[in-house]
């Protein structure tokens, strides 16, 4: 693809992004104008328009923004590192990992914002660094790194739940926690994880050359020149802190680490120097989108957002899975 | 020009190199041959540092390889491994990756290195195929554009793990051409190929390895004349000359067809 069609496609999908961070400060059981919204950027908090926008929308739409984008570049690092593109933060044990890190503050009342980030980044850092060295140890291949990962997942889910139930006030606002939203985000948690995303994003965007050439294999790195080892850790690293830094305020939303990259690379192949930027503006937009969705379809209910992206994301990934197929045979 | 001194290697404790000694001279292709499981890709892996000696010592251009860091490394020795995924990336993209030694941190290719891979990828013949996804790609073509990778790394020596491995015939003989002309380059150029024809066909220099240790090195015409071959394979190899020069035809023990 020349640089004309990708310019136009990142336009695109950076309209969407503004599209739906305009509707998801303005939408809601109380709606915005566009002018009470510019009134409110303008004028601070001074009248009800503005203590809307600032105390409910900006955080809510900056916590979809960070979490969609963290997650995503999460996916798309972690498929790159293991070249394997079954793996994704939800599905090896990534998620459920710093969500049980998650459950664990909540237990122990350690609900300092800075400390529930470091626990999920923790959690998330210990189950992708299980996962990667048994794989490594057994010399696995990609089926059964992806069957481990689940198999983890399974636990750390269990231990979450396990929490849970002798732990009550652990639980607090568990369905939106199992499922992912953002019904609950508090500037508490979303301030320091956000910095820690915005940090890892930074980082990752200067290491894309390094991403796409440990995405040769191991062998053909090194022989470029990569200390392989030592950069896998850090990029796991870094995908480890951007998903447990999401999961922290938004929870374990599950689907976008696997199906934003998968939709990035139909729409933008290429490298990881388009890919990466690439996911991270297509992740902001489907998670916004998708919490736009669950505070509107059954208004004034709400449900969590990860269920409107589950039931997007599910039948997006099969169809692409189906073309996918259909081409491999053609 | 790289040295083997001494060099014992292997997997965890299990050491499959024993005691190699052997000097891979620039401007020369050397077929590195023997039977499945010798140690050919270890030995390779092993002056790439992939695995590190167990003793011994490997010398590039007469500085120990275990003190260069990867990055020197892959400025003096390019490495082109058996297997590999397929990256979804387009062909100058592969091919502007092996200037990735060329650059430090943050590494951001530079209008020379993308002027670097336009002119290897002309060298290999595949200039049209730039913006050609690496995918969508035959075998054959993609082994050029890792060849022409290796041309853009500009390291004083090219090591390729079976090359010629799953291509047409046709396909092979560009590759091994490919080779030759990296040799011209002055390049020292180390092969390892499985058939035994075409490495005494194509090598200046054979170096015949057997359960880990050396066999034989010398020239082709050397190794075949000495009756090493036929030993280490356990087949019966006969030179046959002809208008293009010497042809080598490989039969079973006791199969009286070929001769």
């Amino acid at each position: 693809m020349n640089k004309s069609h990708a310019a136009l496609r990142f336009i695109l999908t950076g309209s969407l992004l503004i599209a739906a961070v305009l509707l998801s400060l303005c939408v809601g059981s109380s709606g915005l104008t566009l002018s009470e919204l510019f009134s409110a950027i303008a004028n601070g908090p001074v009248d009800v328009a503005g203590r809307i926008f600032w105390y409910a929308r900006l955080p809510r739409t900056a916590a979809c923004v960070l979490a969609g984008a963290a997650l995503a570049v999460s996916g798309a690092v972690i498929q790159g590192v293991l070249a394997n593109k079954l793996a994704s933060p939800g599905i090896i044990g990534v998620n459920a990992g710093s969500g049980l890190a998650v459950t664990i503050c909540c237990a122990v009342g350690a609900l300092s914002g800075w400390v529930v980030a470091g626990a999920a980044f923790a959690g998330a850092l210990i189950a992708v660094m299980t996962v990667v060295l048994a794989a490594q140890k057994l010399r696995a291949s990609k089926t059964v790194v992806v069957l481990g990962g689940v198999a983890l997942n399974s636990c750390l889910s269990a231990a979450s739940e396990a929490i849970t139930v002798l732990v009550p006030d652990a639980g607090v606002q568990a369905a939106d926690f199992r499922m992912g939203g953002f019904s609950s985000v508090a500037h508490t948690r979303l301030i320091p994880a956000g910095i820690m995303i915005i940090a890892a994003l930074a980082v990752i965007f200067t290491l894309l050359n390094e991403l796409e050439v440990l995405s040769l294999g191991e062998d053909s790195a090194q022989g470029l020149g990569l200390p392989a080892r030592r950069m896998r850790t850090i990029l796991l690293g870094l995908a480890a802190l951007l998903a447990g830094s999401a999961v922290s305020f938004a929870g374990l939303l599950g689907f976008v680490g696997l199906i934003v990259p998968h939709m990035a690379r139909r729409i933008m192949p290429g490298g990881s120097n388009r890919l990466i930027p690439f996911c991270a503006i297509g992740g902001a937009a489907l998670v916004t989108l998708c919490d736009l969705l669950s505070r509107t379809l059954f208004s004034p209910h709400e449900i969590p957002a990860g269920i409107p992206l589950a039931f997007i994301g599910g039948p997006v990934f099969i169809l692409l899975l189906v073309k996918s197929r259909r081409e491999e045979s053609e | 020009m790289i040295v083997l001194h001494d060099l014992c290697a292997g997997y965890g404790s299990r050491e499959i190199l024993h005691s190699v000694n052997a000097t891979f001279e620039n401007g020369k292709v050397t077929a590195l041959i023997g039977p499945n499981g010798c140690g050919k890709s270890t030995l390779l892996k092993t002056v790439v540092q992939i695995i590190r000696p167990m003793s011994g010592q490997v010398l590039i251009d007469g500085k120990p390889a275990s003190e260069l860091s990867p990055i020197e490394l892959a400025r003096r020795a390019a490495y082109l491994p058996q297997s590999r995924p397929v990256p979804e990336i387009t062909a100058l993209r592969m091919v502007l990756h092996g200037r990735f030694s060329h650059l430090h941190y943050p590494r951001r290719y530079r209008s020379e290195d993308y002027a670097a891979a336009e002119e290897a990828l002309r060298w290999a013949g595949m200039e049209e195929y730039a913006q050609q996804s690496m995918t969508s790609m035959s075998g054959g073509m993609r082994q050029k554009i890792y060849i022409a990778a290796a041309l853009a790394q500009d390291a004083g020596a090219v090591l390729m793990d079976e090359p010629t491995t799953h291509l047409d015939i046709s396909h092979q003989l560009l590759v091994l051409d490919t080779a030759r002309r990296l040799a011209e380059g002055g390049r020292a150029v180390i092969l390892v190929l499985h058939d035994l024809s075409q490495a005494l066909r194509t090598a200046d220099s054979v170096l015949l390895l057997s359960k880990g240790e050396v066999a034989y090195c010398g020239t082709p015409h050397d190794v075949y004349r000495s009756g090493v071959l036929d030993d280490v394979f356990g087949v019966h190899i006969e030179q046959v000359l002809t208008r293009s020069g010497a042809h080598y035809v490989c039969s079973a023990r006791g199969d009286t067809r070929s001769g």
